[in-house]
Formats: C-alpha cells, structure tokens, sequence
C-alpha cells in the first residue's frame, strides 16, 4: 500500500445528484458490486472468506464463483464484440460496448482503457453461469463529440491466459456503432 | 492481546486513524491501519479482518468525509456479509454529524463514536473486552431500546500535549525524499457557512475550539520522524497553522522554527494551509525563510462580494488579492480552489472570480460547487429555504436562478474530466509543480530555470484555458441561445485536446526532471498511478442535452 501513498491536493468534490433510492438501497448496491467483484476475483484470500461465510443477509446473496474458464488454446478469439445500444432522440449517444461469448464463462476483466475519441463510464460484468449461461461484460463510454473513432483496449485472463484486446468503435449515424476487433 | 482494526482512507497517512492506533496501542491494544481508499482495496482490506486468525475485537471505520460515506458503509455492509460479528462503530465529522440517521438506517453499525475520540474508543475497547456495559461512555452514540439512537454526553477534548504521537507507517516519497503529515493544531476559530469542521468544532464549546500544540512538541516529533521515517517533506494538516493575530503568528512561527534548530533539524521542506487573511509580507517571509515551506493552499473559495457574504469567508478579496502578490514577491507555490457556485450565486459573481483568475493564472486552481454537508449552517439554511433535494448521504440544490444553474450545468459538462477525481489535470497539475519546488529545494544542480519556467507556463496555459472556456460558456448563457448540448460537445472535445497536450508536456517535464535528479519518482508520476479511468467519467446527471 505505500507505493500507492501521495500527497493530495485539496480535492474537490464532484457534485452529484442523490439516487431516488433509500440511502441504505444506495450503499447495498455498492456493498453487492464489491462482494461480486471479490467473488470474481479467485484470490486464495477472496475464496477463503468466501468459503467460510455463508450469507449475513444484508446484501443480496453473494453469487458462485465463476466457472473454470474455457480450455481452449486461443481463449481469446471465441469473444465477440458489438454496440448493444441506439439513441434516437438526437443527442449523442454512448458507445455501450457488449463483450459476449456464449457458453464460455471465466474470463475476468482486469482493466478497460479509452486511448482515443471518448471517457470511459463504466464496466458491468454481466457474465452469468448455469444453463444458457455466458460471458456477457458490457463497456459504456461516452465520445469527446469529435466524431472521431472510439479506440479502447480491455485486458482479459482466462484461466492461467492473458491477453489485451484493442477495438474500434466507429459511430455509422443514427445513434449506432460498428465495432472492429483490432487484435 | 485484542486486536483492533481501523478503517479509513490511506492515499496519504491518515492521521486521525494513527492518532487513534497511537491511543490503543498505549492502551495496550493491538492496533491495525486497514487501508480503503476505494473499491479495489475491498478484497485486501476485507481479508485483513474477515481472514485474520482471530477476529477483531472492534472494527473502527472512518467516516470524515461525507462524499466518502457510501464507499465506507457498503464495506461494513460487505464485512458483515462475510461474518463479522463483532463491533462495528463509526466516527468521524460525518458520522458525528449524521449518528441518529447512520444508526437507524444501518443495523451493521453498533455504535458512533462523536468528537475527537481518542479517549472514547479506549473506553470503549476496554468496557467490550470486560464485557461491561459501553452506552454511557462520552461521546458515544447507541441504541436505546426502542432502535432510537440515545446520545451520552460529548467528550472532553483531548490535552495535545498528552495525546501519543501518531503511529507511522512507510511514507509517500518524491524523488525519494519522505514526505509525511502532522499537526501543530487541531480546531478552528473561523465560521464558514459551508465547512462541515468549523461546525463540529462548534459542538464543543464552551471548552476550546482551536488548540495549539506547544511549539518544542511539534519539532521534536519532526525530529522523530526524520530518524525514523526519513522525512523530508513536513506537511502540516492544521486547519488554522496561523494564529488569527499577525504579531502572535509571527512569534509561534519563529518559536517552531528555534525549536527545529535546537532539534538538529536540517534540510526540509514544509507544506501548509493559510486563510488569505493569514498572507503577510512579514507572516510569509518566515514561514519560507525559517520553516522552509515550498507550497501553500490559500483557502480562496471566491473572490465575489456575493460569495464572501454567503460563505461568511471573514475576508475580503482585497486580502485574496494581497496573498497572491505576497506569494509571488517570495517566489512562493501557492494554490487554491474556487467555489464558483453557490446557493446565491450571480453571473456577476462568476465574471468576477474568472477575474481573480487570470489574474493569479500563473498559480495551479481548480473550481466547483459548494456543496451541503452535515451540521453546517448553509444545509440548515437551504433545508429552511426547502431547496435540498436528496437524503444526508447527498444533499443536492439548484443555484439562485435559471441562467446561473444553466451556467453550472454546463460548466460541469465541460469540466468534470478535468476537475474531479485524483487524476483529473487540476489535481495532477500541482502534483507537477510540487516536483519543480522538491528540485529547486533539495536539488538545486539538477534545477533549471528554463524548466521551472516551462512548468509554471504550462499550470498558467491550463488556468487560462478553463477561464477562457467559462467565459464562451458565460457569453453563451447571457446571449439567450439554445443549442446547450452542441456547445458543451464542441467545448468538451477541446477542453480535452487541451488537457492531452498539458498532461503530455507535464509528463515529460517530469521525466525530464527525473532524469535529472536521478532518484526516486516525481510526484506527477504518483498522482497518475492512483487514479483510475472511472474518476474521469461524467456522471450522468451531470451532462447536457441538446
């Protein structure tokens, strides 16, 4: 933790607006997307604590951990990307990027970086395991409103495998992306 | 020996935690710094205490900072998820503020502990390891047995003198020099409407509500620090390091600086806080003659008659003015922030902030809103007004009129990136120019003037574009025209070009100093690393739509 101390400037707080949800729902919802990224994490200390607790009840159920990832020689080309969301209303829409790949569960996502054209807003792990199960990550960035290319790298393991991915969201009108794997 | 876990924010010591360790350990209590600064440390910080041999006796969580709250209570959430069973109790500013509402709405916490609380939790550690009752200690808040919280009396505040010094752990470095907090004070004596800790100091009275610690404690606890940790780099977190008396300021500096002497203590650098009206020529000379200090946060918060009015600042902007000449007569690095927005706010005001500055553009600034926190009396005035929307974990309001809260919407569509988060460039930014003084200080072969020259025009560069911005935005808004989101686009998309080309030039200036020093890492390294890509992200509520 020390490599990590600084000296802080006198920060200031970005504004927000409240949630319309109860101070408690609001904290719960954070305490659930900890506990779910603990559970993804595979750590011996994360599945040690994990193994040993069942439920307090606060939270929602803290899920399974995720399944072996898959054992192929290249895990890293069965996944596919692509815009999963249009706005029509006028506005500029964000590139809401969905990682999927069916029936492969496992890969863990270490890091998601915007290098051109956008600000990343937010990574949400929606993979799922079980019957119809799969790997479902879903990246929302939002563009600079230059019109230029949205360029963004994910670093992904599966298993003992690693890798980053590059990819290109390119805006085609109409609110939509055309999203290229770029290796 | 029973353990006790304290919780908090570490991305600099966290001195109220390590005052409270301090306490326990002289108690006899094993004491741990569990660090938290934010959601990646969750799984670390949670296996400290849920996989620890045996559980602590008490798990103590940090709630000083409002904003932070969310991110503190779902980790006692979390912790109790894993199966802790043991007490959970909170403190802090916030939690002092907000015990009643914290203790209803969280059935996780135990207990609150008000005030300084060094006293408070040894009692309280003591009591639950005697398994005796604890609801009657001072300064703790609990459960009556109708769920309500029952209040026992305030703590008496601590003697400074008698309080163990800190409990240190490795420090935050700069080309390798230490750098590390301390007080030489705790309390304030102003009354600013918008500052949640002129508010709790105000819950002690009629005791003491600025307490000076005797000059020769100070020093001889930099001394310890320099053997033991190597600092270098003082940074005094008081909230008033001057006396509200030029010619007592005067004396108590130069006390502090004899005692540093007669300590042995060469060659450091320290780093303060003033209040404008604290900026003397005489004040200032000493503070970086005698006491080596290398940057100075002067507590501008507006320079508009408007604001210092509605802020109740006890200043005047002919004082912000003289604290700029002052620090730029000595050579000194100041910064500071401005409040651009509050619940008053006018378009005059903001012309005449964006006047102040350009005028200091050659110092690092950043701008926000005010924003309501607990206990202070601007919250109580805009709940009275009815014009907080939201819940005591985040109180939010519209400005003084249609136009002025357009203004701030847009500007935050523009600015967020820039402004918020650790990472943003106005934070980073002064990380860069900390660099340049630690070189000019400590390094004075490796010092350039050309580069010293360059860092301070690139600060001046991104002052002057966040100026220039505001002003489109402020012709914008008085010129009636619609278009919002198109604007806020096109300004965004070159706010951030801008920001590209600063941070690219500030990160070969740094390499560029690296290399010339030749040890350790710059600061403007650390300030990247911390961050994450999320701190940059607009938050929803805050773009613009055509």
């Amino acid at each position: 933790m020390s490599g990590r101390k600084t000296l802080l400037p006198e920060l200031l707080p970005t504004p927000r607006s409240p949630g319309a949800e109860t101070p408690r729902a609001r904290v719960a919802a954070r305490a659930r997307a900890m506990l779910e990224r603990l559970s993804g994490l595979k750590t011996a200390a994360g599945a040690a604590v994990l193994a040993v607790h069942c439920g307090y009840g606060v939270v929602d159920p803290v899920p399974p951990p995720p399944a072996h990832c898959t054992a192929n020689g290249d895990p890293f080309t069965g996944i596919t990307a692509e815009n999963i969301v249009v706005t029509v209303d006028g506005s500029i829409p964000d590139a809401t990027i969905k990682l999927w790949n069916y029936g492969v569960v496992g890969y863990q996502v270490g890091g998601v970086r915007v290098t051109a054209g956008g600000t990343l807003v937010r990574v949400d792990d929606l993979s799922s395991t079980g019957s119809g199960g799969g790997t479902d990550i879903v990246i929302t960035i939002v563009p600079d409103g230059s019109g230029t290319p949205i360029d963004f790298e994910v670093d992904l393991s599966c298993g003992g495998a690693t890798s980053t991915e590059h990819y290109r969201a390119t805006a085609t009108g109409g609110g939509d992306y055309t999203v290229v794997d770029l290796g | 020996m029973d353990w006790i876990a304290l919780v908090g924010p570490e991305q600099e010591e966290n001195l109220s935690l390590r005052y409270l360790a301090a306490s326990l350990i002289e108690a006899g209590f094993e004491a741990r710094i569990v660090a938290f600064n934010g959601a990646d440390d969750f799984p670390a910080a949670i296996a400290t205490i849920a996989g620890a041999e045996r559980p602590p006796l008490l798990v103590g969580v940090s709630l000083a900072f409002q904003w932070r709250a969310p991110d503190f209570l779902a980790f006692v959430m979390g912790l109790r998820e894993t199966g802790y069973r043991g007490h959970v109790t909170v403190g802090g500013h916030f939690a002092t503020f907000a015990a009643a509402e914290l203790l209803r709405d969280f059935a996780e916490l135990d207990s609150v502990c008000r005030q300084e609380a060094e006293a408070t939790l040894v009692s309280l550690c003591r009591a639950l390891a005697a398994g005796a009752a604890w609801q009657e200690i001072p300064g703790v808040v609990a459960r009556g047995g109708d769920g309500a919280a029952r209040f026992a009396p305030m703590p008496e505040v601590p003697d400074l003198g008698l309080l163990p010094p800190p409990v240190r752990g490795e420090p935050a470095r700069c080309f390798d020099h230490g750098i590390a907090p301390l007080v030489s004070s705790r309390g304030c004596y102003a009354n600013c409407t918008f500052c949640c800790i002129a508010a709790w100091h105000e819950q002690t009275l009629p005791g003491k509500r600025y307490r000076l610690r005797e000059p020769a404690d100070v020093a001889a606890e930099m001394a310890a620090m320099r053997r033991g940790q190597g600092i270098d780099i003082f940074v005094f977190h008081d909230d008033n390091f001057f006396i509200p008396n030029h010619g007592k300021s005067l004396a108590r500096l130069h006390a502090l600086a004899d005692a540093i002497e007669a300590e042995g203590l060469r060659d450091f650098a320290t780093v303060v806080k003033a209040r404008p009206g604290d900026v003397t020529p005489e004040v200032f000379r000493v503070l970086v003659e005698r006491l080596g200090c290398i940057r100075c946060y002067v507590g501008i918060e507006t320079d508009a008659d408007q604001g210092l009015v509605t802020l109740r600042r006890w200043g005047r902007s002919s004082q912000n003015h003289r604290a700029i000449d002052v620090a730029r007569a000595l050579g000194l690095f100041v910064c500071f922030n401005i409040l651009m927005f509050d619940p008053d706010t006018t378009l005059a005001s903001v012309r005449r902030n964006l006047e102040f500055v350009e005028y200091a553009a050659d110092f690092p600034f950043n701008f926000g809103r005010v924003e309501l926190y607990a206990g202070t009396p601007l919250l109580a005035r805009l709940q009275a007004e009815g014009r907080c929307r939201g819940d005591y974990l985040q109180w939010d309001y519209d400005l003084g009129s249609p136009d002025v809260q357009r203004f701030y919407q847009l500007a935050m569509a523009c600015f967020v990136p820039r402004n918020f988060g650790e990472a943003a460039l106005a934070n980073t930014i002064q990380g860069m120019r900390f660099d340049l003084e630690i070189v000019r200080r400590f390094h004075p072969d490796a010092h350039d003037e050309r580069v010293y020259a360059a860092g301070r025009a690139l600060s001046r560069r991104l002052a002057l574009d966040s100026v220039a911005t505001l002003r489109e935005l402020l012709a914008h808004v008085e010129g009636g025209a619609g278009g919002d989101g198109a604007l806020a686009a096109r300004l965004s998309a070159r706010a951030r070009a801008v920001e590209g080309e600063v941070r690219a030039e500030m990160l070969d200036l740094a390499a560029a100093l690296g290399a010339r020093v030749g040890r350790g890492l710059p600061l403007t390294y650390l300030g990247d690393r911390v961050a994450t890509p999320l701190q940059r992200a607009v938050p929803p509520e805050l773009e613009v739509t055509p």
